[in-house]
């Protein structure tokens, strides 16, 4: 298993090249630390496996739920690809957030939390045919998010998210 | 601008104040089929006459600020009261606060008890009559005043049912009430003849209470007052006419470039000028934002003006039109023409982590008066803003009084 962390620039989570790559971007706070792990560093065509982001927000910071309305909820979207089978993510169940100078409750995370993105290898002929001769699959995701405390919010940011991960023969 | 201004300040008799002759003040101010300047202040002169020297003290049960309720009887023991009339936005009621102050540290070995009243009616006091105040006339709004202010007297709340203020009279704020032991009227004015605490010649209040204190006629019992004229609950049209004429401004959206957001940050409008950032997604933006426009509406007789920018990306404008149109935000707004929020910082201010809210107050010559980054603290906004609009001369004083 290997494990990525870092807290707000732009990367790429390489499983297995190990290379994080940080894209150029004007300072800004660190709103949102981010880990990932993978369940298995090789896998068989018909397996599947998860990538799991470990996630927690800075000091008293929250992130919007996905069941959020007219908020900025968090997203992990994986781009599809020929061979990749992704299922939706899952999320841990919100936190009630009463904000009170406006009297609403809202669906956040303020403490560290899980997103599990189930994925798989696409044992169809379809899939088998996408997948013949690959020896690493390189998925690559975003994770969007907004962060606020209660007295300032930050722009809505997206991560670009890479993995990659050796395919073994069946 | 400052007509309205002027005709807020009542002229005692003669008295010119700042060279301007109160029938200049009425004449500026009367529209078709409403009644004068001059009309309405004989009108209240008549519904709400003065008390006359020689009477009684009218009795009251007031609460003060402190929460307690304060009676004329509890300060029975003071061989003389002072009772002043005044008010938290009045500019030239703030002028005389330090002056009163002082009248009560002096005087307190010599028995006088002073106490205040604040006789206006909060909701007859129209948004554009609070520009020069950082808070409204409200109970609660004199206990963040008086804290501010630091008064070393009690505060008292007069302005729902204005029954004790109908009894004594005030025709402005400040209007002092002096009492000897027998709480016999003996003296009712102003504190002294000029606002401009520089410039007093004479020191009317002083006066009465050198002389009572001493035993001795009060020399001049009745002085013609100058202040802001007292806001009585039974006159509200006032109110209800700027805010229709508020309510019937559009609220239009304006697409900014990055270099239109550019040149707002040199500030080209010649006036002290209010920039927020803001979004739909931003709960602490959506608190602030009712705030800022009261400001606005309080101070946009003077030289001031406001532009909101939406910090929402082009697709997000049907929502920020919904969210103007629902504070009716008939003030400059934008929304950038961009996805990039980080452009916009970088165009913006480089010293801004693209937070919001994010508030910047620039004087005329584009230099920064306040800045915050996150929810802004209304109070210290407004004193900040108070405190670097030029006074005109009318109320010379008054931007340093927001400086202290």
């Amino acid at each position: 298993m290997s494990k990525w962390t870092w807290s707000f620039a732009p990367i790429a989570m390489l499983l297995a090249a190990t290379t994080v790559v940080a894209a150029q971007q004007p300072a800004r706070p660190n709103l949102l630390q981010v880990t990932s792990h993978v369940s298995a560093e090789r896998v068989t065509v018909g397996d599947r496996f998860n990538v799991t982001l470990e996630l927690a927000p800075a000091a008293k910071m929250h992130v919007y739920a996905p069941t959020v309305v007219n908020y900025k909820p968090i997203v992990l979207t994986v781009r599809p690809q020929p061979g990749l089978i992704v299922r939706p993510a899952s999320y841990p169940p919100a936190e009630k957030y009463f904000y009170a100078p406006l009297k609403e409750t809202v669906d956040v995370y303020q403490k560290p939390f899980q997103v599990v993105q189930e994925l798989g290898l696409d044992s169809s002929p379809a899939g088998r045919a996408a997948l013949k001769g690959v020896t690493e699959l390189t998925v690559q995701a975003a994770l969007s998010y907004q962060a606020c405390d209660d007295k300032i919010c930050f722009p809505p940011r997206t991560i670009p998210l890479t993995w990659t991960v050796a395919i073994k023969e069946s | 601008m400052h007509a309205i201004n002027i005709a807020r300040v009542v002229l005692g008799s003669s008295l010119l104040l700042g060279g301007v002759a109160a029938s200049a003040a009425a004449q500026t101010l009367a529209a078709p089929g409403e009644e004068t300047y001059a009309q309405q202040m004989a009108r209240e002169q008549s519904e709400h006459p003065t008390l006359k020297i020689g009477s009684a003290a009218p009795a009251f049960s007031l609460k003060g600020i402190d929460d307690k309720s304060h009676t004329l009887a509890e300060y029975g023991d003071a061989p003389i009261l002072a009772i002043a009339f005044i008010s938290n936005h009045c500019p030239a009621s703030q002028l005389y606060e330090g002056r009163i102050k002082q009248i009560v540290r002096d005087y307190a070995d010599k028995g006088v008890k002073l106490i205040a009243i604040a006789p206006n009616g909060p909701m007859a006091v129209a948004p554009r009559e609070l520009n020069y105040a950082e808070v409204d006339d409200s109970f609660e709004s004199m206990k963040i005043h008086a804290e501010y202010r630091q008064f070393n007297f009690p505060y008292l709340y007069e302005g729902d049912t204005q029954q004790v203020a109908h009894q004594y009279g005030p025709k402005v704020t400040p209007h002092i009430f002096i009492f000897d032991r027998e709480r016999k009227l003996r003296y009712e004015g102003r504190i002294d003849d000029n606002m401009r605490g520089n410039n007093i010649k004479t020191n009317d209040a002083r006066n009465a209470l050198d002389a009572l204190v001493a035993g001795r006629p009060v020399p001049v019992e009745h002085t013609p007052v100058f202040g802001c004229s007292t806001k009585w609950n039974s006159a509200i049209a006032g109110k209800q006419r700027e805010m229709k004429e508020w309510m019937a401004k559009p609220v239009t959206l304006e697409t900014a470039s990055l270099d239109e957001l550019k040149k707002l940050r040199t500030n080209p409008t010649g006036k002290t000028l209010m920039i927020n950032f803001w979004a739909t997604w931003c709960g602490p933006c959506q608190t602030e934002y009712p705030e800022l426009l009261t400001t606005y509406l309080w101070y946009r007789s003077r030289d001031f003006e406001f532009v909101s920018v939406a910090l929402n990306t082009p697709d997000e404008r049907a929502s920020v039109q919904k969210f103007l149109d629902e504070h009716h935000s008939a003030v400059r707004n934008l929304i950038i023409d961009t996805d990039d929020v980080y452009a916009v910082q970088a165009a913006f201010d480089a010293k801004w982590e693209s937070g919001v809210p994010f508030t910047l107050v620039l004087a005329p010559d584009g230099r920064e008066i306040y800045r915050i980054e996150g929810e802004a603290d209304i109070l210290a906004l407004r004193r900040r803003i108070l405190g670097n609009l030029p006074d005109a001369g009318m109320f010379a004083g008054n931007t340093e009084y927001w400086r202290k």
